[in-house]
């Protein structure tokens, strides 16, 4: 069987430079001391591997849960009691129980206020910009704050042996907290209040708009504009408040096209597309409009819309791309909408712009098809 | 005195220090084969040695296999554990690093299939991480960004082997006799794997899908 020496999939995705020189290394430095330590630990026999306590960890929770399960049939537990975090609590009540995943492989007791990784207290973040000033501050635990925007300021109101209680005055944060640890995380953002444990979610604020997006664990998101306060918010999910402002601070192309992305998951269509509609007319230059008027298109289409409509559509995405890979998509897409309309001159028409523009696309064989003459039939009269 | 005449004679650039010159190849092997020798005999500051040596490699190569950063962690302490615990097995020592890397794969393979099993079972919560986007270049541009990020969700789609097989040969550029001997295959089977990820990836982007989502 032939390999070849370099993934076809790559060549075609046509990336400005080889993958390997787009990826930076991935090795945490600051990890290094600690891993070495928690090495050192097994083998010299002291803690138990990864492997053992997933299994051990595993026991306990199928014990808990049957004795727990046992007591709450017999006695009707009182919600508040139960060892987890109680959904619905004012605002500002101080939290319940800490929910402790079984499958983590470390767990941790706190020691004391959580200081950075190198020791010192942790006071301040602040970044003017992210391609010159230092973006990340790592804990000694090992959890973390990376700040992803222009101008965010980060606060410490609160570092205890149980709480790390944060202010994100502005900016946009990703946060990662190590699982394991007992220590709760609330980062305050105004209007929003975050709650969690052991997750990641990035948080961004502006004068006009608060959002919180979760990727790993549990997270409780307080304010008083919830509906009862509070929401959880599990991976994959998004909470986002605007604020009433008399002069507002536009949101970005990029922030439009996750914006658009998360109500595109959420079933949102019609949202989906006002918000990639905006993403195009307002910044009618930027890179990624071309992709936004692609991706508009594409949700016409699964809106159910007319082919006619979708052909303006693919036109309006044809006009605005610019990546060779892009283009081809739209070039495709364009063709599929004009034979469905019954423009198939039309589509012969794009196929062939197509095939002059990209003669080596991974559709060459689609566009060549719709370009070569029907030959006559010989038997014919 | 003497010290003081020595050090403005260094100072002036009429005595040019001693400075032990750094190892050429060679000597590095040299260098990392007496350090597999004295780790095998316990010594603590040998296997310490080799652990900073091939950290950032180890480390890097599990982050782009696995995907989910909250278990590169503790793959990477159970490569080493598992490294400094047989490293007798090692035939040539001037091989540690690409052999501890082949642990690493193999720990990896191990929690991919094991997290397979779990969330079968109900017990993993929340997406696969992509393993690729995380490690752009923030200066990349914003297509670059989201063309990979579009490849890191072809990727999380492929069976673990064919997903460890594919990001080793195509973007760590491992030889196909490495990939096999990583992936504990056959030369064919590695290939076949390849040849599937390769046209598994090929059909999710004829789709269109990439730029949708």
């Amino acid at each position: 069987m032939q390999v070849n020496d370099h993934s076809r999939v790559l060549d075609q995705l046509e990336l400005p430079q080889p993958l390997a020189k787009v990826l930076t290394p991935d090795a945490n430095a600051s990890r290094q001391a600690h891993n070495w330590q928690r090495i050192t630990q097994r083998i010299d026999g002291g803690a138990p591997g990864s492997r053992r306590m997933d299994w051990r960890l595993a026991s306990v929770c199928l014990m808990a849960t049957l004795v727990g399960t046992t007591a709450l049939w017999f006695t009707q537990a009182d919600p508040q009691n139960a060892m987890i975090l109680a959904p619905v609590r004012p605002v500002g009540a101080a939290p319940v129980a800490q929910d402790v995943d079984p499958f983590v492989s470390s767990f941790e007791p706190a020691k004391g206020e959580l200081r950075l990784v190198d020791g010192t207290e942790f006071k301040r973040l602040l970044v003017d910009d992210p391609l010159t000033s230092e973006t990340r501050v790592t804990f000694e635990d090992a959890s973390s704050i990376t700040a992803t925007a222009a101008n965010t300021l980060v606060d410490a109101l609160a570092l205890t042996d149980r709480d790390v209680i944060l202010r994100l005055a502005h900016g946009a944060i990703d946060v990662h907290v190590i699982k394991g640890g007992t220590r709760k995380w609330v980062i305050e953002a105004g209007e929003l209040r975050v709650e969690v444990i052991g997750t990641r979610f990035s948080l961004s604020r502006s004068t006009t708009r608060v959002a919180v997006s979760v990727l790993e664990g549990v997270v409780l998101v307080r304010s008083p504009r919830l509906a009862d306060g509070v929401e959880r918010l599990t991976p994959g999910q998004h909470r986002e408040l605007t604020i009433a402002a008399s002069t507002s601070l536009e949101p970005g192309a990029e922030q439009l096209l996750q914006s658009a992305d998360a109500a595109r998951k959420a079933g949102n269509l019609p949202l989906a597309k006002q918000r990639l509609e905006r993403l195009v007319s307002a910044f009618p230059t930027d890179a990624l409009s071309g992709v936004a008027a692609f991706q508009r298109a594409v949700v016409m289409q699964q809106m159910g819309m007319p082919p006619g409509r979708l052909v303006g559509a693919f036109e309006a995405a044809l006009r605005r791309a610019r990546g060779h890979s892009l283009r081809q998509d739209c070039y495709w897409r364009l063709i599929l909408a004009l034979e469905a309309s019954g423009n198939t001159e039309g589509a012969r028409i794009q196929a062939q712009r197509a095939l002059r523009e990209y003669p080596d696309s991974r559709y060459a064989k689609e566009f060549q098809h719709r370009v070569r003459p029907v030959a006559p039939n010989p038997t014919s009269p | 005195m003497n010290l003081i005449y020595t050090a403005v004679l260094v100072a002036s650039g009429a005595v040019v220090p001693f400075v032990r010159p750094l190892p050429s190849g060679g000597d590095a092997l040299h260098d990392e084969t007496e350090l597999v020798r004295d780790a095998i005999a316990g010594q603590r500051s040998a296997q310490h040695a080799l652990y900073v040596r091939h950290y950032d490699r180890v480390h890097t190569r599990i982050a782009r296999l696995l995907g989910r950063s909250s278990e590169v962690d503790d793959v990477l302490q159970d490569t080493f554990v598992a490294a400094f615990r047989d490293l007798e097995t090692l035939g040539d020592a001037t091989r540690f690093g690409s052999w501890v890397c082949g642990i690493a794969v193999h720990q990896v393979h191990r929690r991919l299939r094991r997290r397979h099993l779990l969330s079968r079972l109900g017990f993993v919560r929340g997406p696969d991480e992509p393993t690729l986007h995380h490690a752009v270049d923030p200066k990349a541009g914003p297509e670059t960004q989201l063309l990979v990020k579009q490849l890191d969700e072809a990727i999380l789609l492929l069976a673990p082997r064919q997903r460890l097989a594919w990001i080793l040969r195509y973007v760590e550029g491992c030889q196909l006799e490495e990939v096999a001997e990583h992936c504990k295959t056959s030369l064919s089977t590695t290939k076949r794997d390849l040849a599937h990820a390769e046209a598994h990836l090929n059909a999710w982007f004829d789709n269109g899908s990439k730029h949708a989502g």
